[in-house]
């Protein structure tokens, strides 16, 4: 099952509009809008992939696909800058 | 020998970090000071330094040591109005943050600080204290304030920015109740800011809550609570800012 944890390294802000994360090994920001702020909340709950997608759909109203590749896209990001790690089973 | 490695730096001032013990060095002169215990204490060429060196090292060193207690520095003007409440002027280095402060001191307003405020968070309320750095204004703005005419020659030489000293009243704390985020702009806008907008922005002023030791994640919170009162993004000419000043104290009154 694919999983994603949320790296040792990360500090997350949650606010009204979406979340700022501090990657504290890199030195870096970087900002999430509400969609981006929401797949992290989810992320923080330990939740794998497909539930992310599904949850994503839920909370948006949108089709699995649009959902799917949000989630894909966020998370190709988030992996890139070193806040999530791989945790697949 | 190896040199240990600098973790952090602060205009002239490297600093070396093992948990809360944080060891500061000049670069120019490699007068130390440190922070241990919670305490700043002097170090090798400390006593021997300028005063201008050891209160560049003073001034990080306290920095240092608040941001362990939960107050946190932000490089930002912060002032009281006449309701008690404080307002931060953050922006980047020139964007008018000490000639506002100094057209809002004119209209019967308090300084807290000119280049920095120190924030706790205190129950459900952020808490501004002051910061005492001199406020000084731009000389080339000097001519707008008709009583710093005369003193607009008066600009210290060692001010690279070529800023007038000035007096102005001062307070000692006040709950936070606004933001405001300069820029210099060819034209006028103010608009509301967002929270991200806002955290992004507090994270650039005080740049100490992404040093990832054990403090960070409480500094960040302190930034977020912040973030989340009223804020605003004006862009302004540099001439707008004491009709800015009067318009606002107006609107107060």
């Amino acid at each position: 099952m694919s999983r994603y944890a949320v790296s040792a390294d990360a500090a997350c802000a949650q606010v009204a509009d979406g979340a700022v994360l501090l990657h504290l090994g890199s030195k870096r920001y970087y900002s999430l809008n509400e969609t981006g702020a929401f797949i992290w909340q989810v992320l923080e709950e330990g939740q794998n992939i497909a539930d992310i997608v599904v949850r994503l759909q839920t909370h948006y109203e949108v089709d699995r696909g649009e959902a799917q590749q949000s989630v894909d896209r966020l998370l190709n990001e988030l992996g890139d800058a070193g806040l999530i790690v791989d945790a697949s089973e | 020998m190896t040199r240990p490695e600098v973790t952090w730096q602060w205009g002239h001032v490297d600093a070396t970090q093992d948990g809360r013990d944080v060891c500061l060095t000049h670069r120019l002169t490699s007068a130390r000071l440190r922070v241990r215990d919670g305490r700043l204490r002097r170090d090798i060429g400390y006593d021997e330094a300028t005063p201008a060196v050891r209160r560049e090292l003073a001034r990080v060193g306290a920095i240092v040591r608040l941001r362990q207690r939960g107050r946190y520095f932000v490089h930002a003007s912060a002032m009281v109005d006449p309701h008690g409440r404080a307002w931060v002027l953050a922006g980047n280095s020139g964007a008018g943050k000490s000639t506002l402060a100094y057209a809002l001191a004119r209209s019967g307003w308090s300084v807290l600080g000119d280049d920095g405020v120190i924030i706790d968070v205190q129950g459900g309320e952020i808490i501004a204290h002051a910061w005492r750095d001199p406020l000084m204004v731009s000389a080339a703005l000097a001519h707008q304030f008709h009583e710093l005419k005369a003193n607009s020659v008066r600009a210290l030489d060692a001010d690279l920015r070529q800023r007038v000293p000035i007096s102005a009243t001062q307070a000692c704390r006040g709950p936070v109740s606004a933001l405001l985020l300069l820029e210099r702009s060819s034209v006028f806008a103010i608009t509301r800011l967002g929270p991200r907008d806002c955290l992004a922005a507090l994270i650039r002023q005080s740049p100490w809550v992404i040093l990832g030791d054990g403090d960070s994640r409480d500094h960040l919170d302190a930034l977020r609570r912040l973030s989340a009162i009223p804020a605003f993004h004006l862009r302004h000419t540099a001439a707008e800012l004491w009709r800015i000043a009067e318009v606002l104290t107006g609107i107060l009154r």
